[in-house]
């Protein structure tokens, strides 16, 4: 077998951006996995700065999507995970909450794929205007940090895994 | 309550990735490391305008040298390998910050194929820690626009330690904080 035949490495490999779901539900159980995987990521010195909010109610659901630009797809998801950081938490999170919550999103959306679910990453920190109005929606204190959105159903469609290394990109021993 | 979706292997090395610091010395041969950086390359990128760079290191007299200029580095004294993950700051629109978020994504995607492919690893924090950025950014020669975000060491466990699993409900909310 070759080492790309590896599941994991096809699993990695294949998660792509997913915008069109189909209706069914996704089962808490497997929400519950998806949250463990993305609690698994390292975090800088431990701290741990990561907190993860489950959305499921149509009505918040729709409410995310209405007001940003690129999370139209959400109005049709069965589920948000909104992943946030909680900065003050510590120097070391203060730091690297971002790097943190950025590990824990990208285990998220790779176990949603090796799951059978696909998914798509909303960024949220860097969008103007859109942390705070997420915050309201969801009842986030100030202090809290919002990365972004996990959005994450059964696909309705597919697409090619990704392969190879851009030129230019790859520098061995220095730039 | 969720024994049974552990038994799927990616869930598995997910949970089962943990830092480590210590390696044999066998080096790791070349279609894993293009595999690992093919893996880093698949992370999502913030409006795909994919700002990420991956210096790979293998030369010892180099990994001993980031390893000294890396106050928590001593993982690459025994590491045959490293991946520094860096981005190119001007890809995104002034101001726009994005690039850390697709650099870690892209470190995690490395640990995770690491782990998969028997090999372990740890995550080395560079950037934003004084004077370890400094000290490690003319190592690797990077140019002035060229953030270095992290370094993975990577290699043949010395070391095992238990995996991840559970979660704290404290930090999940459902439809509202609280």
């Amino acid at each position: 077998m070759g080492i790309r035949d590896n599941g994991t490495i096809r699993a990695i490999l294949g998660r792509r951006s997913v915008r069109r779901f189909e209706e069914r539900p996704v089962d808490p159980e497997v929400v519950n996995v998806l949250i463990e995987c993305a609690s698994a990521a390292p975090s800088a010195a431990n701290s741990r700065p990561c907190h993860f909010v489950v959305v499921t109610e149509r009505g918040k659901l729709d409410a995310i999507a209405g007001g940003h630009p690129y999370a139209k797809m959400l109005a049709s998801a069965p589920l948000a995970v909104v992943v946030c950081g909680e900065p003050d938490k510590s120097d070391f999170a203060a730091r690297y909450w971002e790097e943190d919550c950025s590990a824990a999103m990208e285990n998220l959306l790779v176990a949603a794929h090796a799951l059978g679910l696909g998914g798509v990453w909303i960024g949220v920190r860097h969008q103007p205007g859109q942390e705070p109005r997420i915050r309201e929606i969801l009842g986030i204190p100030d202090r809290i940090a919002v990365l972004g959105v996990a959005v994450i159903g059964y696909g309705r469609e597919s697409r090619e895994p990704h392969s190879g290394i851009p030129d230019g990109t790859l520098h061995l021993e220095g730039w | 309550m969720t024994a049974n979706f552990h038994i799927d292997p990616t869930i598995g090395f997910i949970l089962g990735r943990r830092s480590i610091r210590k390696f044999r010395s066998e080096r790791v041969i070349p279609e894993m490391v293009t595999t690992l950086l093919e893996c880093a390359f698949s992370a999502p990128s913030a409006h795909n305008r994919r700002p990420l760079h991956f210096i790979v290191i293998e030369d010892r007299a180099a990994l001993d040298a980031l390893a000294t200029a890396h106050d928590s580095g001593a993982a690459m004294k025994t590491s045959p390998l490293a991946i520094a993950v860096c981005a190119d700051t001007t890809v995104m629109p002034e101001g726009d910050m994005a690039w850390v978020e697709d650099a870690a994504a892209a470190t995690e995607n490395i640990l995770i194929a690491a782990r998969a492919l028997g090999l372990e690893g740890v995550w080395l924090k560079v950037m934003d820690r004084h004077p370890r950025e400094e000290r490690v950014t003319p190592i690797l020669g990077v140019p002035s626009h060229v953030k270095v975000v992290a370094i993975a060491a990577l290699g043949y466990g010395d070391e095992a330690k238990d995996p991840h699993g559970g979660v704290s409900e404290r930090r999940i909310h459902r439809n509202v904080w609280g």
